[in-house]
């Protein structure tokens, strides 16, 4: 099977937006099925799989102690990386990370890192010499679309049940990681004049432009990235973002309910 | 294999986690698990968590692996950075490399490749949690992944390992037995007319030829499970009521 | 003696003795022995043992209509994809145009879908189409989706009783390819609405008259009534009259 979408598919697709209607039948506003699974991976200190429709990621963090870096002697590390697994399309390879992986590690560690949802200062074993650094590493292993809210999804809730190995490195009893923000992605694409949020594979595949938006739970911006050829209209971007702040608080609930 | 005996891994022939010499850990297997691919398997096996998906046939990228005369068979075992306690870089190392070639071989010997000239067959093998014994949980989920992709095969293949601790022959070895024990054997067995055939093989340590034989024994009778349960995925597959 | 029973077997199974029956489709004499290769239901037809497959790509046969999806055009000939390993060549001869050199995509273009058939199918895998019989042609409305072959003979039904009630209820058109992909043509309602049901067809596996009954209660459900039910309206209607 070739990914090519076919021309009568993707006219439907578009007719059917002029329309404001879906392949799936959902609203233009309104996301797939979500679950979440928290703490499946045992080997990892904090661990969450998310399934957006047939989108399916895993997020798996790991915590080791290292040196800080030199202007933030106080503060632990995080790092972020994704891996887009060959099984989860034909249309991912192999080999070094791709533009497309790298993009999608660095916009989800934006989110987590612009809304403080880590306080890194709680990380620090000795001030200027040891501190915890937080490895977020993300797994997609089914595509269907939408990447950066199922990945986003995944590793806030795999941080929001992280424990730190104190003991391990002499540092006190384990604990929980602090967590004060629960930054939360919304992404919408156009097609057509046409704009809908969570798009599945058939609606990305044809998409002219694409809009991830993160907020926080007290209504800010977070961090922001178009993607896809196109363009947005001023209005657009900002009818955006007031959903974004809408969803984003019903996801949020979702996130947090587990 | 340090064969350092700090540990007391077994004693008045029980090992550390209760089992008995020739016990396997719990094993659950399902099969179609994911959408996209082609086929596909998910292992728990102890605390191992596995994960294979196959495409193909499909075409060969890049063109010049392709064979006129038959399919080949592309093999890529991975391990999740957070799968072992001390996170593990992304991307292949070389015990990846060796096991990704030892698995693929296993398969090329199994599946009927001359039915799909100039295409290729991939499998895909995702380690999310390790625990002792990932090769062999992979192959045994591949071989359910490559069943539900439809692909044809000689047989199921059964993947499992046989080592010693304490001195005495034990079946499955889990991640302490494997750090401290004295020997690992990890096989990859198929079915046929005439008996079982072995399609993957490697060991490390000490172990006699009569200790070697018993492993085989132990091996033999796992793997009349182990296919067992194979064959209920894929039949649990099959009669899917959504 | 010919039989089918429902028992799945799997890659490896002993089905019988060569000689004593011989090795059809899925399955291959090793040693011997006549051993299943795949996983699917047996079936004994004229001594020839067959698995029916219950997962898998597309095996072509002569004379299968199928569905396909053109992925490269060349200065005479096209590329296309019809759910196997490799795309399929198709000539400029076997189309109902006069082709002249380089002007192939004014005829058939690029994410075109088409409905073709299978001419002949070689062990190596070559396999020929042709779009020369009517009706074959390309398909310029509607949708295309992709299933897998297995869900073929369950979406058609015995004696074409499912794709009857699927056609006549939704009044779509609609046209399974044997190597799964299939087309449909209708009101966007409609087609949303079919969409669904033949999903549901193919991703269940129920026994036909279970499946039936599902289906007419999903079609209810979603508001349509089906053709005998039309009917006995219209008689109500007559007799009331």
């Amino acid at each position: 099977m070739s990914d090519i979408v076919s021309n009568i598919n993707r006219d439907f697709v578009t007719r059917l937006a002029y329309e404001g209607k879906r392949i799936d039948g959902r609203k233009f506003d309104e996301f797939r099925s979500i679950s979440i699974e928290n703490g499946l991976i045992t080997s990892a200190e904090g661990s969450a799989r998310v399934k957006l429709g047939k989108t399916d990621v895993i997020a798996g963090i790991k915590i080791t102690a290292g040196e800080p870096f030199p202007d933030t002697p106080n503060s632990g590390i995080l790092t972020t990386n994704a891996e887009l697994l060959p099984m989860a399309s034909p249309s991912f390879e192999s080999g070094p990370p791709s533009p497309e992986s790298i993009e999608l590690a660095r916009v989800v560690d934006r989110g987590i890192r612009e809304s403080n949802m880590i306080d890194t200062k709680a990380l620090c074993i000795t001030p200027g010499q040891k501190v915890y650094v937080i490895f977020v590493d993300i797994h997609v292993i089914d595509y269907d679309g939408n990447l950066f809210d199922a990945a986003s999804m995944a590793a806030v809730s795999a941080l929001s049940n992280t424990v730190v190995p104190a003991s391990n490195y002499d540092a006190g009893e384990d604990f929980k990681l602090p967590v004060v923000e629960v930054p939360v992605s919304v992404t919408a694409v156009k097609i057509g004049d046409n704009i809908m949020v969570d798009p599945c594979l058939d609606e990305e595949s044809i998409a002219d432009a694409r809009l991830t938006v993160t907020t926080d739970s007290k209504g800010s911006v977070r961090a922001m990235q178009k993607g896809l050829a196109g363009s947005f209209t001023q209005e657009e971007v900002e009818n955006i973002i007031n959903t974004s702040l809408l969803l984003g608080q019903k996801n949020r609930k979702v996130i947090e309910g587990d | 294999m340090s064969g350092n005996i700090d540990k007391e891994l077994i004693k008045d022939g029980i090992r550390l986690d209760g089992r008995k010499p020739n016990e396997l850990r719990d094993i659950k297997i399902e099969a179609g698990v994911l959408n996209r691919a082609d086929g596909s398997a998910y292992v728990e096996w102890g605390y191992n968590k596995v994960l294979a998906a196959v495409y193909g046939p499909t075409e060969v990228h890049p063109k010049h692996l392709m064979e006129s005369n038959k399919a080949i068979i592309q093999c890529k075992y991975n391990m999740a950075a957070f799968s072992v306690s001390d996170r593990k870089r992304p991307g292949p190392d070389r015990r990846s490399v060796e096991i990704s070639k030892v698995i693929k071989e296993a398969i090329d010997h199994t599946v009927l490749t001359e039915k799909f000239p100039r295409a290729s067959i991939t499998v895909l093998i995702e380690i999310l949690q390790a625990n002792a014994g990932t090769r062999v949980a992979g192959l045994t989920a591949a071989s359910v992944a490559l069943a539900d992709a439809g692909i044809p095969m000689k047989g199921l293949i059964q993947g499992c390992a046989v080592g010693k601790v304490g001195d005495t022959v034990v079946l499955d070895l889990d991640k302490e037995e494997d750090n401290f024990g004295q020997a690992d054997l990890p096989v990859g067995m198929l079915n046929g007319p005439d008996g079982v055939e072995f399609v993957l093989m490697q060991m490390d340590g000490d172990m006699t030829p009569e200790e070697i034989n018993k492993g085989f024994s132990y091996l033999l009778e796992a793997r009349e499970v182990i296919e067992k349960l194979q064959r209920d995925a894929l039949e649990r597959k099959y009669s899917k009521k959504v | 003696m010919d039989s089918d029973d429902n028992e799945i077997v799997f890659p490896g199974d002993i089905l019988g003795y060569d000689g004593e029956y011989r090795a059809g489709n899925g399955c291959k004499v090793i040693k011997g022995n006549i051993v299943s290769t795949i996983t699917g239901t047996k079936v004994i037809k004229s001594n020839y043992i067959n698995i029916i497959p219950i997962f898998g790509k597309y095996s072509p046969r002569t004379r299968d209509r199928v569905i396909g999806i053109v992925v490269d055009v060349g200065v005479s000939n096209w590329m296309v994809d019809i759910n196997m390993a490799n795309t399929v060549y198709m000539h400029p001869n076997d189309v109902p145009w006069k082709v002249d050199f380089g002007t192939a995509e004014r005829y058939i273009a690029l994410g075109d879908v088409i409905s073709a058939k299978v001419v002949s199918a070689e062990q190596n895998g070559k396999v020929m189409l042709t779009m020369k019989e009517p009706p074959l042609k390309v398909l310029r409305s509607g949708i295309c989706i992709k299933l897998s072959p297995v869900a073929v003979p369950k979406i058609i039904g015995k004696k074409a009783g499912m794709i009857h009630i699927l056609k006549s209820t939704t009044n779509c058109k609609l046209i399974v390819g044997q190597n799964g992909y299939v087309w449909m043509d209708g009101e966007d309602e409609d087609l949303l609405n079919l969409i669904k049901i033949i999903t549901f067809i193919s991703e269940n596996n129920l026994m036909q008259h279970e499946l039936e009954n599902s289906v007419k209660e999903k079609l209810h459900a979603l508001g349509y009534k089906t053709e005998d039910e039309k009917e006995k309206i219209e008689e109500e209607n007559t007799e009331e009259n």
